[in-house]
């Protein structure tokens, strides 16, 4: 990958993939074992949509509410935010985040199931992949376990799950309010790891092409 | 590792059809003030910014003791790298701030929040003041150029300078070099990318101004690009015994260079660059040859 894409990206990437991976697992050792309660959360967050009670649309937003402020807080704000003077930036991004799902959560009524149909498979998928299939990413890719990334630890699992729950919200307005941090994020990741020369990447890419189509493909859910 | 033995032992008695520059010492002279500073300084964008990996600090620190043990001279950071200027104070630290460092960072923020910024790099680096501070990227030049004159005269910083390593930028950039006294101007300078020959560094000559090369090896990607190509004939007659140190001689044989700072995460790459600022350099037309060279092999 080393078109002029990457090279212009690259005045803005102020670190290498060795800082950033290395990065990432210091940091993984450090909150681990986290990542278990994390992986319940994801797992808690699927569940309720697909078998939804009345309180679980709710139940959902606030569930990503606090898992957005933790990895902006935690991740973002404290770690990243080291390596790149965008962090700062980014963690207030993730924050805004966390209080729209607060808002469309507590009183918007909160994410839903969505209709049956392709979007609904496809955004289900997505957490699902988010959640599940995500953390193994890094041992596919070569990088030791401790590399992994998972829901609700990292930012780019947690910004895919979302994606995919967000788009679920019975309210097309939720679920666009719901996908543009979320969105913005794996796009700036994705061009990070290109700049990095991190086959990552595609796997974002991929995934943000799935997000986009579940989103344009969406029908209005029977409420 | 190549020593400065090596390259003056490997080159006495032999018939040179080249010119000497730089001293053998590899020093330059500051125009300005007549000052010599060592010819390789250390860059640190991405290479330094480690965050809190004591693995990372502790290679980054090995880095600035070689470069120390090998003359030292001017280390060059901007509050856009993120960990960098901490990192540089943390090696710094560990060699109790050698006489040999030569501190150059800059300024990169809206223009109201300069002498925070700067204020806030100084306690990052631990030094008491700067050798020089440079106007990052020329971002709000007009109010910070004169912030850094000022500071100048009150004794604050010995040295002024603008930077940029974009050619849309050489426009403005040679506008404000016509316009102000300054001491130095970094400018992006490799085999490949030459823009800055054709006007800003006769211009600099000309004005005065120290220049400083960044981006010496295009971020990496000419050594990398050069690594299994063969060194021509003329790397014995300039002493150099790889790419990565005729690209360097390359650069320094341009009669307006001051310094070059390539940036680098290996002991073995900064003695390698070091050495390369002695003994013989190329002459107009030697450097010609290098860089069609390069072209030609990359
Ligand atoms: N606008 C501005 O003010 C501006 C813009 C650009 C750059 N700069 C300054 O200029 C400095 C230099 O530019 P740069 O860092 O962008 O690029 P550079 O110095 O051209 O290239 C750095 C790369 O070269 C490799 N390298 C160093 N020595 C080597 C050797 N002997 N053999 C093979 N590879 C070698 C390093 O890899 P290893 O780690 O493997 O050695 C590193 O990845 C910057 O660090 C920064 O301080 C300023």
């Amino acid at each position: 990958m080393t078109g002029w894409l990457d090279y212009a990206i690259a005045d803005f990437v102020p670190f290498s993939a060795e800082a950033y991976w290395r990065l990432i697992e210091n940091y993984s050792r450090e909150v681990w074992p986290l990542h278990l309660a994390a992986f319940a959360l994801g797992a808690v967050a699927i569940f309720l949509t697909v078998r939804p009670f009345p309180w679980s649309g709710r139940a959902v937003a606030c569930l990503l509410a606090v898992v957005w402020a933790w990895v902006g807080w935690r991740f973002v704000g404290t770690e990243y935010a080291a390596l790149n003077w965008a962090g700062e930036g980014f963690m207030w991004a993730f924050m805004v985040q966390a209080a729209l799902l607060l808002v469309f959560g507590v009183i918007g009524g909160g994410l839903g199931l969505g209709a049956p149909g392709p979007a609904r498979r496809i955004d289900l998928g997505l957490a699902v992949a988010a959640v599940a299939l995500y953390p193994m990413v890094a041992m596919v890719s070569g990088r030791p376990v401790a590399g992994a990334e998972v829901f609700g630890i990292h930012p780019d699992p947690t910004a895919l799950a979302t994606l995919g729950l967000a788009a679920l919200a019975p309210h097309g307005l939720t679920a666009m309010a719901l996908s543009i941090i979320p969105l913005a994020w794996v796009a700036v990741s994705a061009l990070t790891l290109i700049a990095l020369g991190a086959p990552e990447a595609w796997v974002l890419i991929a995934a943000l092409a799935l997000a986009l189509g579940g989103l344009l493909l969406r029908r209005p859910a029977r409420v | 590792m190549i020593t400065r033995r090596h390259i003056l032992g490997g080159l006495a008695g032999m018939a040179l059809p080249i010119r000497l520059r730089a001293g053998e010492d590899g020093h330059r002279p500051i125009p300005s003030t007549g000052e010599a500073i060592p010819a390789i300084g250390l860059g640190s964008w991405i290479t330094f910014n480690v965050g809190n990996d004591p693995v990372l600090r502790g290679r980054s620190a090995a880095v600035i003791a070689a470069f120390f043990e090998e003359g030292g001279g001017m280390i060059d950071s901007s509050p856009m790298y993120g960990s960098s200027q901490e990192v540089i104070g943390d090696g710094l630290a560990r060699l109790g701030y050698p006489a040999a460092l030569f501190s150059a960072d800059k300024v990169w923020t809206r223009a109201v929040d300069g002498d925070a910024q700067i204020e806030a790099t100084r306690r990052n680096w631990g030094v008491e003041q700067f050798d020089l501070l440079q106007v990052h990227n020329l971002v709000a030049w007009r109010s910070h150029l004169p912030r850094l004159s000022e500071m100048k005269a009150a004794g604050l910083v010995r040295y002024v300078g603008i930077t940029t390593s974009h050619g849309r930028r050489h426009r403005d950039f040679e506008a404000v070099m016509k316009a102000h006294p300054l001491d130095f101007v970094q400018l992006t300078l490799n085999a490949v990318d030459r823009e800055i020959e054709t006007r800003l560094l006769p211009l600099a000559r000309d004005r005065g101004m120290a220049v400083i090369v960044n981006r010496p090896f295009r971020r990496g990607a000419l050594p990398e690009r050069l690594r299994n190509a063969p060194l021509p004939g003329w790397a014995a007659e300039i002493g150099v015994t790889s790419w990565a140190q005729a690209l360097i001689k390359f650069i320094l044989a341009h009669p307006a260079v001051t310094v070059a700072i390539p940036a680098t995460t290996r002991v073995d790459h900064v003695r390698e660059n070091k050495a390369a600022a002695l003994g013989p350099m190329p002459d107009a037309a030697l450097r010609e040859r290098i860089a069609r060279d390069v072209d030609r092999a990359i």
